[in-house]
């Protein structure tokens, strides 16, 4: 499984990820926000810090954004397929403290890139924080369900990962399990990628270790199948 | 509503002539001695602290000039004497002009006709300055130097400059923006080691320049430099201006008609601007505090000087007449004699301080007659100087108006045949703006010839450098190793002048290529398909399928940091290079097969951490978007099917 998902990026990174190297910079702080409504808006609040013993500026840095979902009759996903998209990001925008750094957005074939310029100097051992902030049409949108699959990977360290997903509606799925605040934290090693898996529904349900929409949509399709059954044996 | 600011224009007009009247009844007087002192101040960047805040340490010097102008249209002014109190001189004061008649220094040598009380005071007086002839309209100055140290004034200026650049650091090679916050207040610290009064402000313009000139405050490693955008000010006026240093600047910016309260360390004139440049050199280096232009000051405070300089007093006279009138003599041999004084000049007046009659035998210049008992009865009105020699002295201290006389009292003796009689008189110009003599004082910046003014605030920002670093890829056939074998030379070399960081070295083996001979182990220099050399210098491998169209597997290297002094030619035989570490040789062999294309091999890439290209540290690439993993349209799609389903069929049977 892991495996797959990792093939799912691959193309888009040559990473290390063998032998550690001295490491000019890491991410000290990343703290992940989606509000979830017809599009996504996606927040970063990043935190890099200086490793080394020199000033660093960090320049130009780049967010891929690729959504791989199914192929699609009419609106019905057709399972067991697979294609790979551009993700459709607008309101782009990166700044900190006042301060609105340069950003452009390039559509490749099968993904988009984020540009952003930071020319502030990083003085050796102290950080510097900014925001990228944008909306995608990342959202699964279903019936009575909507999801987001987040995958994360980035080609240098993250120490202190946070994600929080927010909707209107009520958190039915969280994959790994939503805690309180935030509703996941960890720490990613440059080369890794995580996902995060929330699904949201309109009706008024519990938080459940399986996705909602199966148990739902599982539940109704058994019972017209034992309908069906009593109605055949009638 | 009309009326009333109508009455308002009015009070205002009736303001603006007074202001007018004012200045035009405080002309300077017909013999004007001004004190002038000039303040040169040379404000230095030392650093700047992490706030983007620039630390400046200032340097001044402040010197004086006493300036001597007659300033009667008509009249010449003669022995003209000048004596100045200058605290903290340093040395003497000079005369630094071309005349040659014209004395200036400490110890000048006074007439003791004129260096007495009431005629010309030197108390205190350490800077005397003679002018035997001052023609109409003519100006002596009189130079003298502060011991700025002694005085406290040294190691501060008038102003406090206060400057922060945002950001503070900008990297090499490329266009970067910065944004100059310049403040500009009094420095109420030095000024209270001045004898410039509370009331004193200031007028001011401040000229920035950019430049790229290393004779003017600037670096040529600037290829562009330019201001961009719109100043602002909060104090007077800013426009764009071209002054007289041009230097390679685009442009050049002048906050003008600035006011500054020199009592108010709150009063302040704050400007902004922003400057775009690009700094770009053929040396490596790490970070450089680099010039980028000036800015000049120049300022006039309103009245008082410095150090506190001042004239103790002013002795000269312009033109006028003695007249002796002698009658006699009577039966008894009896003289007389007095003595006219009359004001000839133009609009000078006079005070006749001294004037002394004396009467010498007949045909003799120097032999007094004597009289026995000649007293003060004999001089009318003044005193018998030298009894029994025929002297009168007169102290009168009477003010000559133009065109007007002063005649002594007679002075009569008794001499049995012709004596002469003769006069002298002391006279000088009064003190009064009008008719006489005036002083005033005041202070401005130094003079520059290049510059405009000598008050000049150097600024530098810094500049992140990069290193060198280069690779060079070699593919060669390698028949004696095997059919198709080619082996792959990467030689990295660091060009620059200082340690390099961490390097990769990345690579792509293209499409019907295959690795040969290798083994996991890259440090077995010369044993295999695969080594490194010095293999001390090798610090990790990567590698990713698929990299690109074309190319079956991409691979980078990670070396150690590389020392900085390779000069660059490629040579992977280079050892003396290899063995100081300046080049590395990453070593591997692959082997073609079916339809290989070598020209395919010949790529490489290189990503030395902070590198030449514009991003000076390794690129950060996040990955992120959507994986899709809810099929509920299916499950729904699915459920409606077997509800419809089972509806049918409970209809049917039912």
């Amino acid at each position: 499984m892991m495996v797959r998902k990792l093939l799912l990026i691959a193309l888009l990174l040559i990473l290390p990820v063998t032998a550690q190297a001295q490491k000019v910079e890491e991410i000290s702080d990343f703290k992940i926000t989606v509000d979830v409504n017809s599009l996504a808006h996606v927040r970063y609040d990043i935190t890099l810090k200086n490793l080394i013993d020199k000033p660093v500026v960090p320049g130009i840095g780049e967010i891929r954004l690729q959504k791989v979902e199914p192929l699609k009759v009419a609106f019905i996903s057709v399972p067991f397929t697979e294609q790979r998209k551009a993700v459709k990001v607008s309101d782009v925008k990166a700044y900190s403290d006042g301060k609105t750094f340069k950003v452009s957005v390039e559509e490749k074939e099968d993904y988009t890139v984020i540009v952003y310029e930071i020319w502030y100097p990083i003085e050796p051992g102290k950080t510097l924080s900014f925001t990228v902030e944008y909306n995608a049409d990342i959202v699964d949108s279903g019936l009575l369900f909507k999801s987001v699959t987040i995958p994360i990977g980035t080609d240098t360290d993250i120490r202190n990962l946070e994600i929080n997903v927010n909707s209107n509606w009520k958190l039915t799925f969280a994959e790994p399990p939503a805690g309180n605040s935030p509703m996941w934290r960890g720490s990613l090693p440059a080369g890794s990628i995580a996902f995060y898996t929330a699904e949201f529904s309109m009706l008024p349900l519990p938080t459940m270790p399986v996705r909602g929409y199966v148990v739902i949509w599982g539940a109704l399709l058994g019972l017209f199948l034992i309908l069906l059954v009593i109605g055949l044996r009638r | 509503m009309a009326v009333e600011r109508f009455r308002k224009i009015g009070l205002v007009g009736i303001i603006i002539t007074l202001i007018i009247i004012t200045i035009n009844t405080s002309a300077a007087a017909p013999l004007q001695v001004n004190i002038e002192e000039k303040i040169g101040s040379t404000v230095t960047p030392d650093g700047i602290e992490n706030n983007g805040n620039v630390q400046f340490s200032y340097q001044t010097n402040v010197t004086g000039f006493v300036n001597i102008t007659n300033n009667d249209p008509d009249d010449y002014l003669y022995d003209v004497w000048v004596a100045v109190d200058i605290p903290n001189l340093k040395g003497e004061c000079s005369y630094e002009g071309s005349r040659t008649d014209v004395s200036a220094g400490s110890s000048l040598a006074v007439p003791d006709k004129i260096n007495k009380q009431g005629v010309f005071n030197t108390s205190g007086a350490n800077c005397f300055i003679h002018i035997p002839v001052l023609a109409p309209g003519e100006t002596v100055s009189v130079f003298y130097d502060v011991n700025d140290s002694e005085a406290g004034l040294a190691d501060g200026a008038p102003f406090v400059v206060e400057e922060r650049y945002d950001p503070f650091k900008i990297p090499s090679r490329g266009e970067f923006t910065w944004t100059v916050y310049l403040n500009v207040s009094p420095n109420i610290t030095w000024l209270g080691n001045t004898q410039l009064p509370n009331t004193a402000t200031a007028s001011m313009k401040i000229v920035k320049y950019l430049s790229n000139d290393t004779m003017h405050f600037g670096s040529q490693n600037w290829k562009t430099l330019k201001v961009v955008g719109t100043p602002t000010t909060n104090n007077g006026n800013v426009n764009t201006y071209s002054g007289n240093y041009t230097g390679a600047a685009d442009s050049t910016i002048v906050f003008s008609r600035i006011s500054l309260n020199l009592n108010n360390p709150s009063n302040s004139v704050n400007t902004s601007f922003q400057v775009e440049g690009n700094y770009t050199s053929n040396d490596a280096f790490t970070t450089r505090f680099e010039p980028f232009g000036f800015a000049v000051f120049e300022f006039s405070i309103s009245s008082g000087n410095v150090s506190g300089a001042k004239v103790v007093d002013v002795f000269a006279f312009g033109n006028a007449s003695i007249a002796v009138n002698k009658s006699g003599p009577d039966a008894n041999n009896n003289w007389m004699g007095n003595a006219t004084i009359t004001n000839t000049a133009s609009g000078l007046t006079y005070v006749v301080t001294n004037v002394t009659l004396w009467a010498t035998q007949q045909g003799d210049f120097s032999n007094y007659v004597q009289n026995n008992n000649f007293n003060n009865l004999n001089c009318s009105g003044g005193t018998a100087l030298d009894s029994p020699n025929v002297i009168c002295g007169y102290e009168p201290n009477q003010q000559l108006t133009e065109s007007t006389s002063y005649t002594t009292g007679n002075m009569e003796f008794t001499y049995d045949q012709v004596p002469i009689i003769w006069a002298n008189a002391t006279f000088k110009l009064i003190e009064d703006d009008t008719n006489g003599w005036g002083t005033a004082s005041n202070t401005a910046n130094a003079a520059n010839i290049t510059y405009g003014s000598d008050f000049i605030v150097i600024e530098k920002i810094y500049v992140i450098g990069t290193y060198l670093v280069k690779v060079t890829k070699y593919v060669q056939a390698n028949a004696s190793a095997g059919d198709n074998v080619f082996d792959v030379w990467l030689v990295v070399e660091n060009l620059g002048g200082e340690r390099s960081p961490y390097v990769y070295v990345y690579d792509l083996i293209p499409e019907r290529f295959s690795e040969y001979n290798w083994n996991d182990n890259w440090t077995d220099v010369r044993q295999d398909g695969n080594w490194v050399n010095n293999s001390s210098m090798f610090s990790g491998i990567g590698n990713v399928n698929n990299p690109m169209g074309g190319y079956t597997k991409g691979y980078w290297w990670r070396l150690y940091p590389l020392e900085g002094g390779a000069n660059g030619d490629g040579d992977y035989m280079d050892y003396d290079e290899i063995d100081a570490n300046q080049s590395v040789v990453i070593f591997y062999q692959v082997q073609g097969s079916g339809d290989f294309k070598v020209l395919d091999a010949f790529l490489v890439g290189i990503d030395p951490m902070l590198s030449m290209n514009e991003q000076t540290s390794p690129k950060i690439t996040l990955v992120s978007g959507a994986k899709a993993t809810s099929y509920e349209s299916v499950m729904a799609l699915a459920t409606a099917f077997a509800g419809l389903v089972a509806i049918v069929s409970y209809r049917k049977r039912s």
